[in-house]
Order: structure tokens, then sequence, then C-alpha cells
């Protein structure tokens, strides 16, 4: 085993990342204090969906859940979580769900309250959502993934680090939102049938509109964040017009998602409706894919450089190995295709190889070489013993 | 890059306090700037006003909360301690309509009491439909419902208020629901 490569730090402070569970923060207790005010709400608020339609909030509580399962699994898969300890995911899922959907209910019903006395009823009806949506939601999510850094800002040393924050907290609101939408569709459906409102949300919000919809805008407005936090060394004008830009761009981007444009083009109906819902979509989730594009592309040069320094033994890391070290979708395909071609065995041990593997890099690159690597070393040399036979006795 | 992180300790207060500010201005700023905006729109007396497919004639001295109206949807008026709020949307149930989904609304939901049974009633212009009343620890009201099941279409005419007036109030509340018919151009 090779000796630690540094030892306690000159400056004399412990080496290490700081926990998400900070009580002696400040922006600790006020992303607490703000979850736990909007968990009341929440939690009153599904009561009386309980009471009222209970089928369709048992049901949509299922659903939803089930949904944001989904969304855990392919970002575990493409090893995003890997980023952060799971306790970074539930404050900022919980942020996204609780404290920014408590804020935004009545700043929403104040603009379009606002718009219908200033300008008319009318126009609410056509630009309400438009115009109160996008600012302050997208303002309230990204003030909880400022709070979280705040809370532990050694935790983010790359971009994708704040990105997959960021998500988290939209896929946090989206997720509630679509349940309150859910219980309040119902409440107005037009059948006294409580599992159709669920159904009905579920392909509209859920799988037409949920690729482009919060978890990413506030990737793209996180990634100003990100710009922000990262680029100590750039002038704080051009930080903070990174910052901005990044949240006009997810503004817009939600703007136009909530505006009728384009509606006149398309009927009422269902399969036209999924068309619109489609075309809008698709600038969104192309823009968000390049902001993740971004970030795990960087991510990929910090987790090399790294490895270059703190693992360079090749028997952890092997040179296609290390190739893939920044590249999810290409360790996902490979994980996939022994999955095919040497069994469910194979793949699951290769998709604990390569998450051992980040972990060491990454434990590595906080703490240094040595004992608390240890378990990872050990981890991956298990594994690989465990594997190679799979594979040499197929090949 | 090749340095470790290390956890040096630094001030949060500030940011978390900035944030705080920043979400409680734009959140408070806002509510009390509706707040201290006036909804009410005052109706021209004896005009015909519709929403959705029902039309009516407004009694005098009502007049139209535009921040509790959606256009098409729903529409608000109001006197004094008194709502009258009409909705309308899209039915193709059962002809009872949502009935009991309102109850159960208003019952668990809102911890109103429903006073007595449902009955029908019909207006002079023909409408017919079921009623019912309720009443709660500050307010009391009266709740029309109109299935027309031929043009998959539900109307629901909410009265409530507080007690003071509300003799008055009702009567005024039934000679606009009087006045009511499903004709209005779409």
């Amino acid at each position: 085993m090779s000796s630690p490569a540094f030892e306690q730090g000159d400056a004399g402070w412990p080496v290490g990342t700081d926990s998400f569970f900070q009580p002696q923060r400040a922006a600790f207790w006020v992303l607490t204090a703000l979850i736990v005010n909007g968990l009341f709400y929440t939690v009153s608020m599904f009561s009386m969906g309980f009471r009222v339609v209970p089928v369709t909030a048992f049901l949509g509580l299922l659903v939803w859940g089930l949904y944001s399962l989904a969304f855990f699994q392919a970002f575990r898969t493409l090893d995003l979580l890997e980023q952060h300890p799971p306790e970074a995911y539930v404050l900022a899922f919980a942020w996204g769900g609780m404290g920014a959907v408590y804020f935004a209910a009545p700043a929403n019903i104040a603009i379009q309250s606002l718009c219908a006395k200033l300008v008319s009823p009318e126009f609410v009806a056509v630009w309400g959502a438009a115009i109160a949506g996008p600012i302050t939601e997208e303002f309230l999510k990204l003030a909880g993934v400022i709070l979280l850094v705040l809370v532990a800002r050694n935790q983010f040393q790359t971009y994708l680090s704040v990105l997959i924050v960021g998500a988290m907290a939209g896929l946090g609101f989206q997720v509630i939102e679509n349940l309150s939408y859910t219980v309040n569709s119902s409440m107005h459906f037009p059948l006294e049938n409580q599992v159709y409102p669920v159904l009905l949300n579920l392909l509209t919000r859920g799988l037409l509109s949920g690729l482009w919809s919060h978890a990413a805008y506030t990737t793209i407005a996180s990634f100003g964040v990100a710009w922000f936090l990262l680029h100590p060394e750039r002038p704080m004008v051009m930080r903070i017009a990174c910052a901005l830009l990044c949240f006009g761009l997810a503004w817009a981007m939600h703007f136009v998602w909530n505006a009728p444009f384009l509606e006149d083009l398309f009927d009422g109906g269902y399969g036209e409706m999924a068309v619109l819902l489609i075309v809008k979509g698709i600038p969104v989730v192309i823009a968000a894919g390049l902001f993740w594009r971004v970030a795990v592309r960087e991510n990929g040069t910090y987790l090399h450089a790294l490895a270059a320094w703190f693992v360079p033994e090749r028997e952890l890391i092997r040179d296609d190995e290390w190739v893939r070290l920044g590249a999810p979708m290409q360790r996902y395909k490979v994980r996939r295709e022994m999955g095919w071609t040497f069994g469910w065995k194979a793949r699951r041990l290769k998709t604990q190889l390569q998450r051992e593997q980040l972990r060491l890099i990454r434990k590595a690159g906080t703490y240094g070489r040595g004992a608390q690597t240890l378990r990872h070393e050990v981890a991956i040399r298990r594994l690989r013993a465990e594997l190679d036979p799979l594979i040499g006795a197929k090949a | 890059m090749n340095e470790p992180s290390r956890r040096i300790p630094y001030r949060t207060w500030p940011g978390a306090l900035a944030v705080l500010l920043a979400i409680a201005v734009y959140v408070g700023g806002l509510t009390f700037w509706d707040r201290h905006t006036s909804g009410s729109r005052p109706l021209p007396v004896g005009e015909t006003i519709d929403v959705g497919q029902a039309r009516f004639i407004p009694a005098d001295g009502w007049e139209m909360d535009v921040s509790r109206s959606k256009a098409g949807k729903s529409l608000m008026l109001f006197k004094g301690g008194h709502k009258f709020l009409v909705t309308t949307g899209r039915w193709v149930g059962g002809p009872d309509g949502p009935l009991i989904r309102q109850q159960r609304l208003m019952e668990r939901g809102q911890r109103l009491s429903i006073e007595g049974d449902v009955s029908d009633f019909v207006t002079s212009w023909g409408l017919q439909g079921k009623t019912f009343a309720y009443y709660g620890s500050k307010l009391a009201g009266r709740f029309w419902q109109v299935v027309d099941l031929r043009r998959k279409s539900l109307v629901q005419i909410d009265f409530y208020g507080s007690n003071d007036g509300m003799d008055d109030a009702l009567t005024e509340a039934r000679r606009m629901l009087d006045s009511m018919d499903l004709e209005a151009p779409q």
C-alpha cells in the first residue's frame, strides 16, 4: 500500500470535505427551517387531498414516488450520485419539494392576481402561468442550491457536483408540484373517477413533459452558480454575469414552455398536445444536455488529474477504465455489453468495480491515499478477482 | 488539484441572511403589493355578464373580484362580506354531477357542515339542478349545481358570507341565479 500522499496541511486546517450536517453554520439552519416549514404545508395540503379524493391522493403518491425513484435510478446508473453523500440529495430534493413549493404558491398567486387587477383576467388566462411561474420558481429553486453550497462549500469542486444538486432540487419541485396538480385536478375532474386524473397527469406532466421540466431548468440555472463558485480568479462582474446569464436562460426556457406559443397550430386533442409538448420541450432538453456535457467533461478532466496523481497503479484502474473515467455513458455501455456477453453477475460486478474506482479516486483526492482508501482498494481487487474468471471463462 | 481539500472554517450567515431576505422581500413584497391593490370592478347595472356558457344579470351593488375570477371559467362577485362565485366546466359523468365530491370537499376539506338535505331547484328560466345549504364557524352559504348532460357541461354557483345581512344577500343571490341561463355564446 502506498503511503499517504500528503500530511496534515501547511495551513493547519484538517484535511477533508465538510459534511452536509453543519449545525454550527447559519446556512444549515436556514435551509433546515425552511424545509421543515414547507413540510408542514405540504403535509397539510395532502392531508386535505386524502380526505377529499383519497384514491387519487394515495395512487398519486405511489405513482409520483415511483417516478422520483426512476429519476434517482437514472442518475445512479450514470454514477452522478457519486458526487456527494446521500444527505445532499435528500436536502436538495426536500428543498425543491417543500421549501421552494411553500414560497412559490403565494408568490405565483400574488403575481397572477396582480396581473388580473392591473391588466385583466383574460390576460391572466393566457399569460399568467408564463409570467408568474418562471421567475418565482427558478429563483426559489436556485435559492436552495445556493444554501446547500453555503452549507458545505468544499463539497462542490466541479460543475457536475453543483448541477446534480440543482437537478435534484428541480426534481423535488417537479414531483411535489405534479402531485399537487394531480390531487387538484381530481377535485375538478369532469368525471367521478379518481384514477383517471392520476393517469392523465402521469402521461402529460410526467412522461410527455418530465424530461424538459424543472429538473432541466434548475440544471441550467445551477451551472451559473457552479461557474461563479469555481472561478474565483475571474472578475466578480464576469462571475455574476455568468450566473445571471444561466438564470436568464433557465427563466427563458421556462417562460416559453408556460407561454401559449404554437398552441394555435395544434387542436385540443391528446395526440396533437403530445406533439406540441415535444416540440416545445426539445430545445430545453438539448440545452440542458449541453450543460450536462460540459459538466461531465470537466468532471472527467478532474477525475483524470486526481487519478494520475493519487491512483497510478494500473491494477486498480486499467487503461481502458482510465479512459472512461469521465464518460458515464461509456461506462454504462461497457456494463451493458458485459451483461449481454458474460451475464448478469458480470454486469453487477463491473458496476460495483466502476463505482469503487470512482470512490477511491474521490476519497484519495480528498484525504490522500492511506488507511482511509484501503477499503476501496481491497474492494477493487476483490471485485476484479471475481470478475476476471467470469470474463476469462466465456472469452 | 493535487492539494487535498481542507476544512477551513468560514461564515455562512451573511450569505444565508441574504438568501432569506431575498425570499422574504420577493414573496412578502408581492403579497403586500397584491393585498394593497384593489381587485374590484364595478359592473354595469342591469346588463348581462357571462362566464363560460352561463350568463346572468348581477344584482345592484355587486362588484366583480377580478383576482379571483378566471376568464371563461369562473366569476367571483362580492358585496360587503358576501361572495357569489359561478364556476363552469366540462362534465361527462353521471346526472348528479360532482355533488358528492363537492360535499366531501366542504365537509372534509374546508371543515364546513351541510345543513339539511340536498333538494332540487328550478328557476324561472327552466334551469334545473340540486342545491344545499352549509355553514361553518364564521360563514354560511348555499350551493347550487346544474348539470347539462346534453352539452356535457357543469355550472356551480356558490354563495357564502358572514351571517350579518345574510338574508338580504341570499335574496339577491337567488335573483341572480333566477336570471341565469346557459345560452351564452361560446
